[in-house]
């Protein structure tokens, strides 16, 4: 017992740290050179100006967001993987991140034809991000109620499955009818953005985290006796029918939320968890739900400087950079005996 | 304002005419101006036919030519020419798949041979639109969404297309399987605007109105030499410009060697990427866009913005550019259409000269005072 | 309270499934119950409905028909926060367990006592402590669960039931997929725990002979219904000879045990004493021999100086052997 906590203290304490390293080097080490000092006057207001906008306006808020994102996503995951009692299961299963993809894709596939002049302030702003919430949600409505009409999780997760899939076919057949420049946008959009989110709406973004991460923990005792099998929770008291739905809407408000401000983000949800059971060597949820969102936190702002690191303002999109880190991952859990599948 | 187009044409035809008379038709304009440099297209006289070619006809093709020969209607093959090449001129009947070549066709008034376009619904000119209104010209479908049966049914004399990749594969290769003519214009692809412009020869070749064509070609190309020249004469620096606008923090930054750069530098200015080169457009961290822009005073074509709230809305970060205070921002949107039809497109490619007017008056304005922007609108 | 001490109580109970509006019905009129302190096995062939019954029991599944009382409480009427208290539940649900320490798995039997982050209190921690005494798990609580064999995780899933401290433990199939000794290991401990702890276990098996010797009260399920009573109760009736028997099985019930039916009996007189004839006997049986005093051939077992010796006479034949085995394997041709 001793030994065990005094390896989870460590790597709490090691994690924490590691985060603060790695979003002072996600400030110091943009996608332009920048003098230690230089940033370090900038974050206490005595620098140049140019450079202040930079750390402040761009290097900051990318920053933030990686944080909350890698949290917010990766407890997405955990949820999923407990849920569904499945090591491969991420917050896509539940189809949320294709629902966002199908508002932005209808906002800006068929929309801005349809309506030019205006559109120039949907493309813009809140609107795309409104768009993205109001699809996550619609799935996130439909996933809720079958989950409250079916007994067997697994439908559930099938339906959630199939849905994403038919939104995709969806998606396709809507950038088959529109023109390259359109096409581009929405591809870029699913690239997966960190940048570009503005302070009211990290706000919201901190927000929306915070409801889910809270919801999630209050859920920490029904979570470690789900690990035991669904017949054993409802035995010791756990109501199976509540649970999963409230799982189910916190997963959704994490992983919708983040997907409307910054696009999908892929493999966070499904790896991030297996490396943190690997470095807490626990599955407790008491002590993994902090613990992955640290990872997650850690692991994206690592992604995000591995985006910039290139230079000369060439950059890397975040997708590539996580599922470089992802797949690898989940290719440890799916071949290896002694590899993470089993640990789980 | 929609017949100014034409008219205005039709005048700078008629009083630069005047001084053209007697000047050869290919090749050079006059002995002052320098000569339009040379792009993609070669027209060649030959016994009883023009042969036409086209080299590079689409990114990456790897030094591919294409070749056409035009024959009169009446006139007997030439010897050891293949009928697929052979395009019957004048042609009667025209499908364009690109706003700009039915663009080409209206500045030689050769518009009522167009009897299918692609993309109606972004045409600009009023006469297009309300043969396309009435349907004498039908929208014939997008790139990969080409309607062939239709395309066929309209038994065009030719069919103006643009290529992309290899036509042996693709929609326009079940078209020439089903004996339907087409031609792979590379205009798109030049990076001089003259250049670009002097493809007009080529429908004038199409349409048996060659000597208007040059005519029109000529007038521009002295027409834009000269505003060369006067630009050349500004005092002061070079004002540094910005093009294109982020999304989703990544910036797709235009190479230095575009026609648009040409533009600029044509007209006094510097673009800031000028060093950028290749022949796509390169995605750059809007950090590192920001950082060199404010070597800029002047930036151009910030995307789809046809107000200064609309880059605010799309990227905040852009607000704390001095650059966008500076209130010189100015967009292409000075003639377009609610459904989307822009006549930058359109007779912009025509009237390169008038687009030079217009980055002179943007970046040196104190060489055209009173010239009023004909494509570009400043940004409120 | 229940009254005589019943902890557990079925009235007219009919069990099977609901699916929307199909009802299909797996038995009926159930009229069962079980005491405090007492070992009750829940035996029948497969397919027969153990599981519903256990899970229909314990609210897993609610019933068709007729009523289940706990504790002299009805089911339906029990609050579902309270019910953990009464009773647990072990399933073989196949769930894959790792990187977690037996003591945390029999900790979460504490679930319907603990805070909402699942803290253990000094009575949680007792409580666990003395589950894993209990069986025997003290040693190895501090090991991850896949660290260990099957019968001792068994014995930890037991553990877990017990922590729950809930006067009825019911369990379906804890001796599936375990070697002989882990079985009679698994229903001794049961047994101790009905006896020490006052539990009452009520378990589904296979394991006839643990459930005959062992279990204070037998639930047998035919595709009838279920027969309730002690074990010997079941074999006077004959209960548990129609419900096994076949043309391979028969039932004994001085051995209290099934054995295969022998065919092709032919008669050996066997003289000799003790384990040694007991168990001749028994080599015999099994290779087609009864024992008939008036046989002509005839087997004899000597004990001398600690070894076995077995002679042959009859049939012209006087044959010595130093083993069951070589006397069974050559008695065919004597016997002819």
């Amino acid at each position: 017992m001793n030994s065990s906590r005094t390896r989870i203290a460590a790597a709490m304490t090691g994690l924490v740290l590691l985060m603060i390293l790695l979003f002072m080097a996600d400030l110091f080490l943009g996608s332009t050179r920048m003098n230690f000092s230089d940033v370090l006057r900038s974050l206490f207001g005595h620098g140049d100006p140019g450079d202040e906008i930079i750390v402040m306006q761009f290097r900051l808020p990318k920053a933030i967001t990686a944080v909350l994102a890698g949290a917010a996503m990766s407890v997405s995951g955990l949820l999923m993987q407990t849920l569904f009692r499945n090591p491969l299961a991420g917050p896509d299963v539940l189809g949320v991140s294709s629902g966002a993809g199908l508002g932005v894709a209808l906002t800006l596939l068929t929309l801005t034809p349809l309506f030019t002049l205006p559109a120039n302030s949907l493309f813009a702003g809140w609107g795309l991000i409104l768009a993205a919430w109001a699809g996550a949600g619609a799935v996130m409505i439909v996933i809720m109620t079958v989950s409250a009409r079916m007994r067997d999780i697994m439908t559930v997760l099938i339906v959630g499955l199939l849905l994403a899939s038919a939104i995709s076919a969806v998606v396709s057949l809507l950038q088959y009818f529109s023109n390259e420049a359109m096409l581009r946008t929405y591809v870029i959009w699913t690239m997966g953005n960190l940048g570009n989110i503005s302070y009211p709406q990290i706000r919201a973004l901190a927000l929306a985290t915070a409801a889910g991460l809270v919801i999630a923990f209050m859920m920490v005792k029904p979570l470690n006796a789900m690990l035991m099998g669904e017949t054993f929770s409802r035995t010791v008291g756990v109501r199976m029918q509540r649970t999963r739905i409230v799982l189910l809407a916190s997963a959704s408000i994490l992983a919708g939320s983040v997907t409307a401000f910054c696009g999908p983000l892929a493999f966070i949800g499904i790896a991030v968890p297996h490396i943190a059971r690997l470095v807490f060597g626990t599955t407790d949820h008491r002590t993994l739900m902090p613990g992955v969102a640290l990872c997650g936190a850690a692991t994206l702002l690592a992604s995000d400087i591995i985006s910039g690191l290139p230079g000369g303002g060439h950059i890397i999109p975040v997708n590539t950079v996580t599922s470089l880190i992802g797949i690898p991952v989940v290719l440890w859990i799916i071949l290896g005996k002694t590899g993470l599948g089993r640990r789980f | 304002m929609t017949k100014l187009v034409p008219l205005v044409i039709a005048a700078a035809i008629i009083l630069l005419s005047c001084r053209n008379e007697g000047k050869s038709r290919t090749g050079g304009t006059g002995v002052d101006s320098p000569a339009i440099p040379q792009g993609r297209l070669f027209i060649e006289r030959i016994q009883g036919a023009t042969r036409v070619e086209v080299r590079e006809p689409w990114q990456n093709s790897g030094g591919r030519e294409l070749v056409w020969y035009l024959v009169g209607r009446d006139s007997t093959l030439p010897p050891g020419i293949d009928e697929e090449q052979v395009i019957r001129v004048p042609v009667r009947r025209m499908v364009c798949m690109s706003t700009t070549h039915a663009a080409m066709m209206r500045a030689l008034e050769a518009d009522s041979l167009i009897v299918g376009i692609s993309g109606s619904s972004l045409v600009y000119d009023s006469i297009l639109l309300e043969r396309i209104r009435s349907g004498g010209i039908k929208d014939v479908g997008y790139e990969g969404n080409l309607n062939r049966e239709l395309v066929i049914s309209l038994e065009p004399d030719l069919v103006m297309a643009y290529g992309v990749a290899d036509p042996s594969s693709g929609s326009n290769a079940r078209l020439a399987e089903a004996g339907v003519k087409v031609f792979y214009n590379a205009d798109y692809l030049e990076q001089h605007p003259l250049t670009r412009c002097a493809w007009l020869r080529l429908f004038g070749l199409l349409t048996g109105k060659e000597r208007m064509a040059d005519s029109i070609v000529s007038a521009v190309s002295e027409s834009y030499y000269t505003l060369v020249s006067m630009a050349a004469g500004a005092e002061g620096d070079k004002p540094g410009v910005l093009l294109g606008a982020p999304w989703e923090d990544v910036w797709y930054v235009s190479p230095g060697n575009t026609y648009i750069g040409r533009l600029i530098e044509d007209a006094g200015g510097h673009y800031i990427f000028s060093d950028m080169t290749g022949s796509n457009s390169v995605p750059v961290s809007v950090e590192s866009v920001f950082r060199r822009a404010s070597d800029a005073e002047i930036w151009i074509n910030p995307g789809t913005a046809d107000m200064l709230s609309d880059i605010a809305l799309s990227d905040h970060r852009m607000t704390s550019l001095s650059l966008f205070r500076g209130g010189r921002i100015w967009n292409n949107r000075g003639r377009i259409r609610p459904e989307g039809g822009n006549d930058y497109w359109e007779s912009g490619v025509v009237r390169p000269d008038l687009l030079l007017k217009d980055f002179i008056s943007i970046i040196h304005p104190e060489l055209l005072p009173d010239h009023d922007q004909y494509y570009y609108i400043r940004l409120e | 309270m229940g009254t005589n001490g019943i902890i557990a109580e079925t009235r007219s109970l009919s069990i099977g499934y609901r699916n929307r509006n199909r009802i299909s019905e797996v038995m009926n009129g159930l009229s069962l119950s079980a005491r405090r302190g007492e070992l009750v096995a829940l035996i029948g062939r497969n397919g027969t409905g153990k599981s519903t019954l256990l899970r229909t029991l314990v609210g897993l599944q609610p019933p068709l028909g007729g009523s289940v009382a706990l504790d002299g409480n009805l089911l339906g009427e029990i609050d579902l926060s309270q019910l953990p208290r009464l009773v647990s539940f072990a399933s073989t649900e196949p769930v894959a367990l790792h990187n977690i320490r037996v003591r945390d798995v029999v900790s979460l039997g504490r679930f319907p006592y603990t805070n909402w982050i699942g803290t253990l209190t000094e009575e949680d921690k007792e409580a666990v402590s003395v589950a894993l005494e209990a069986t025997g798990l003290s040693l190895l609580a501090e090991r991850s669960i896949d660290g260990i064999s099957d019968g001792e995780r068994q014995r930890a899933l037991i553990a877990r039931s017990l922590a729950q401290d809930t006067g009825l433990l019911v369990m379906d199939e804890p001796t599936a997929f375990l070697d002989l000794p882990s079985r009679y290991g698994i229903v001794s401990l049961l047994r101790k725990l009905t006896r020490e702890k006052g539990k009452c276990v009520i378990y589904s098996t296979h394991d006839l002979d643990t459930a005959i010797n062992e279990a204070d009260r037998i639930w047998l399920m035919t595709g009838d219904g279920v027969s309730e009573g002690a074990p010997e109760d079941l074999m006077l009736k004959g209960l548990l000879a129609r419900a096994f028997e076949s043309p391979l099985l028969t039932f004994s019930i001085t051995d209290g045990a099934f054995s295969f039916v022998r065919s092709r009996q032919t008669g050996i007189a066997l003289e000799g004493k003790g384990k040694a004839a007991k168990l001749t006997a028994r080599a015999l049986a099994r290779c087609g021999y009864i024992t008939d005093p008036q046989a002509p051939l005839n087997v004899r077992v000597n004990e001398i100086a600690g070894a076995f010796e077995w002679t042959v006479s009859g049939n012209g034949a006087h044959e010595r052997y130093t083993s069951l085995y070589d006397l069974v394997t050559h008695l065919p041709q004597i016997v002819k």
